[in-house]
């Protein structure tokens, strides 16, 4: 029984990791290339701003589409009061939340037109003029 | 001109100097003065509206600056992909309801946002009213620029018009700093502070602004005309006022000068100075009238006097005329009133005096009768000085006999008046004596000497002859005798009675002589010579052949030696 259950949930694993929705992408002129869960968490909540010589700008999804509501889940994993609290406290310190942009093609002409730009996007919008660097 | 209608002409005058000044003043210094403050409130005006304009394009500006540092302004680098910045700034145009636009141009001037979507897409001109420049809020990158395309209407909306009071806006940046400006306005001007090449002008009429002005003068020359006629009429008014009583004087006073009329008075009833002028007037024709009056009760008094005054002076030369043939004390004690002239004597002792010349006939005979007569004349005249200045009574002269005598009217006193009149007959000798040399200096060959006598005695003295003829004089037999002691004495000496030695005595030097009994007289009288002072002093010959005088006290030493000589000579 445990067996099985193991396996079941092994095979429920598999699609998961195989085909995930949303990755974070930059430009494919970038420096950066891949960046583990924690860093990209790290760069969006502005706790690290370089990588290498390249400076990071992360690029948020203004309003409460789905992509950003999962992005906060996996990711940054906190909630939106959670996130607000953060960056009310940062305000004060002076450091402000990513600049947004209303939509989705915006944040991936924006990532594509922005040296050291960091955005997260549905899969099926990236294209040759995006490196994807971590998926989610 | 009458003083009436100078009088209307100089009020009218002085009441209208303040309008005239008046009038000069609005016209041209108030107008001038008025002119000043009406542009210093213009200024101010002007200076709050450009305040204001410039207070406008300052929050533009600020309001721009702001737009320009959101965030949102990133959307510059994806194109304005959704549409967030025309969004923005088409409501920011509709809140300033600007005319015109707001446009974002990216680094290539190329405007990928606007408020005019018409615009998006298109190069931008370069020409704007303002620029902005576009920084990313990320990395401060230059990423644009947010302009905006400015109307001047919206500054000019901003002016507060009215229908004289007019603002406008002029760019002299797209005139070349030239501006025609409006004629026949009052303008001022003044240009922005943040945007000099804007220079707002404030202008008004002049008709309106100097309406009020005008009106004044109208209503002055309103006030000037009724106010001169009105000035008139009580000019005339008050001129008749003050001169109507004048006139009535002046009327007055031709009436009294052509009819002599003083007793002509003024009525007036009035309490002021016209009042006091005409009591004054009516006073002094009162004081006229009583000074008339006693002008000619003056003047006949003064005809009166003059006559009564030719009057005294005919008499006082009558008198004095009259004085000639009378004695002094007689004269005086007639014109004195101490005597009437009436024919009245009285018994008196008198001492009586009578003297004559020596062969008077022989000496005067050979004479002219001019030089007789003025010799004569010398020495009555002498005598009668010396009589005189011993107070006796000249009776009369008879030829060249003078008959004197002491004791009336005038007495001293009887012992007193024959000392009086011996002494006055010693000097009369003496003064002869004097005369006899002068009358031969003068060329009389033969000077006469005097025989004197002298007799004190009773005598009746008074006024005789007729009530329209009398002399007064003495008569008596010592009148008389005086007259025979005369003939009988000695010339060059004096002779008296022994009735006036025994008054004398005391007082002169006397010596018997031989007596004499005079005609008429039946006993002697005895006669006295007076000795005379000078008997010894003075030696005078007058015979045939000899004439010769020797004054022994004035004779100098060498006079002698010549008398001497002279005499050896002749004898």
């Amino acid at each position: 029984m445990r067996v099985v259950f193991f396996i079941i949930s092994i095979l429920a694993q598999v699609p998961l990791l195989a085909v995930s929705d949303y990755v974070v992408v930059v430009s494919k002129n970038s420096t950066v290339e891949a960046l583990d869960s924690d860093m990209v968490r790290d760069v969006f909540l502005k706790k690290r701003n370089f990588d290498g010589h390249t400076r990071l700008l992360p690029i948020n999804l203004i309003g409460e589409k789905p992509v950003r509501q999962e992005f906060e889940s996996s990711v940054l994993k906190m909630n939106r009061e959670a996130i607000k609290r953060y960056w009310v406290v940062n305000h004060f310190q002076g450091v402000s939340p990513p600049p947004t942009q209303a939509s989705l093609q915006s944040v991936k002409s924006f990532v594509e037109k922005v040296k050291g730009a960091i955005g997260y996007l549905p899969r099926e919008m990236v294209d040759d003029s995006l490196r994807i660097i971590y998926e989610f | 001109m009458s003083f009436k209608t100078k009088t209307i002409l100089l009020l009218i005058t002085l009441s209208l100097i303040p309008y005239v000044i008046t009038m000069i003043i609005l016209g041209k210094a108030y107008r001038s003065d008025y002119e000043s403050r009406l542009k210093s409130d213009m200024n101010h005006q002007l200076l709050i509206t450009t305040d204001r304009l410039d207070q406008s394009l300052e929050i533009l500006e600020n309001d721009l600056r702001f737009i320009a540092s959101l965030d949102i302004m990133n959307d510059v680098l994806t194109d304005d992909l959704d549409r967030r910045i025309f969004k923005l700034l088409s409501m920011k145009k509709e809140d300033m309801d600007l005319i015109g636009s707001f446009d974002v141009i990216n680094t290539e001037s190329i405007i990928v946002a606007s408020s005019d979507t018409e615009r998006i897409g298109k190069a931008s001109d370069g020409e704007n009213f303002m620029r902005i420049p576009l920084f990313s809020t990320f990395d401060q990158s230059l990423l644009g620029g947010l302009l905006v395309n400015y109307d001047l209407v919206n500054l000019s909306r901003l002016f507060s018009n009215d229908t004289h009071l007019r603002y406008s806006l002029y760019d002299t940046s797209l005139t070349s700093g030239e501006v025609t400006y409006p004629e026949n306005q009052l303008i001022v001007k003044r240009t922005l502070q943040n945007r000099p090449e804007l220079t707002v002008l404030l202008e008004q009429d002049y008709d309106f602004a100097f309406a009020v002005l005008d009106k004044l003068a109208s209503s002055f020359y309103m006030t000037l005309i009724i106010g001169t006629l009105l000035i008139t009429a009580v000019a005339y008014a008050t001129a008749n006022y003050i001169l109507k009583p004048i006139l009535l004087l002046s009327n007055t006073a031709n009436t009294i000068t052509r009819t002599q009329d003083y007793s002509k008075r003024v009525t007036i009833e009035r309490t002021d100075e016209i009042g006091q002028l005409s009591l004054a007037f009516n006073s002094m024709i009162s004081g006229m009238q009583q000074m008339l009056v006693r002008l000619n009760e003056e003047s006949e008094n003064r005809i009166k006097l003059a006559e009564e005054k030719n009057r005294s002076e005919m008499l006082q030369n009558l008198s004095t005329k009259l004085s000639k043939y009378l004695s002094p004390q007689v004269f005086n004690s007639i014109f004195s009133g101490e005597r009437d002239v009436t024919l009245s004597s009285s018994r008196k002792k008198l001492t009586i005096f009578f003297s004559d010349i020596v062969d008077f006939t022989g000496t005067t005979d050979k004479m002219e009768s001019e030089d007789l007569t003025q010799l004569l004349n010398h020495y009555l005249r002498e005598m009668t000085d010396i009589a005189l200045k011993y107070g006796a009574t000249i009776d009369k002269y008879i030829g060249d006999a003078i008959m004197i005598f002491f004791g009336d009217p005038d007495s001293q006193g009887l012992k007193e008046d024959a000392k009086l009149c011996v002494e006055m007959a010693i000097s009369m000798q003496n003064r002869v004596r004097e005369l006899q040399s002068e009358w031969q200096a003068n060329g009389y060959i033969k000077p006469f000497s005097i025989r004197a006598g002298i007799h004190t005695g009773y005598c009746t003295v008074g006024n005789f002859g007729t009530e329209n003829r009398m002399d007064y004089t003495i008569v008596g037999s010592a009148v008389n005798l005086a007259s025979r002691i005369e003939s009988n004495a000695e010339p060059g000496n004096v002779f008296i009675s022994e009735d006036t030695f025994l008054l004398v005595r005391d007082t002169f030097d006397c010596c018997p002589a031989t007596s004499v009994t005079p005609k008429g007289f039946s006993l002697p009288v005895k006669l006295f010579k007076v000795k005379m002072e000078d008997d010894a002093q003075i030696l005078s010959i007058n015979e045939d052949g000899l004439q010769l005088i020797i004054d022994k006290a004035r004779i100098t030493e060498e006079t002698r030696k010549q008398l001497r000589g002279v005499i050896d000579n002749m004898i």
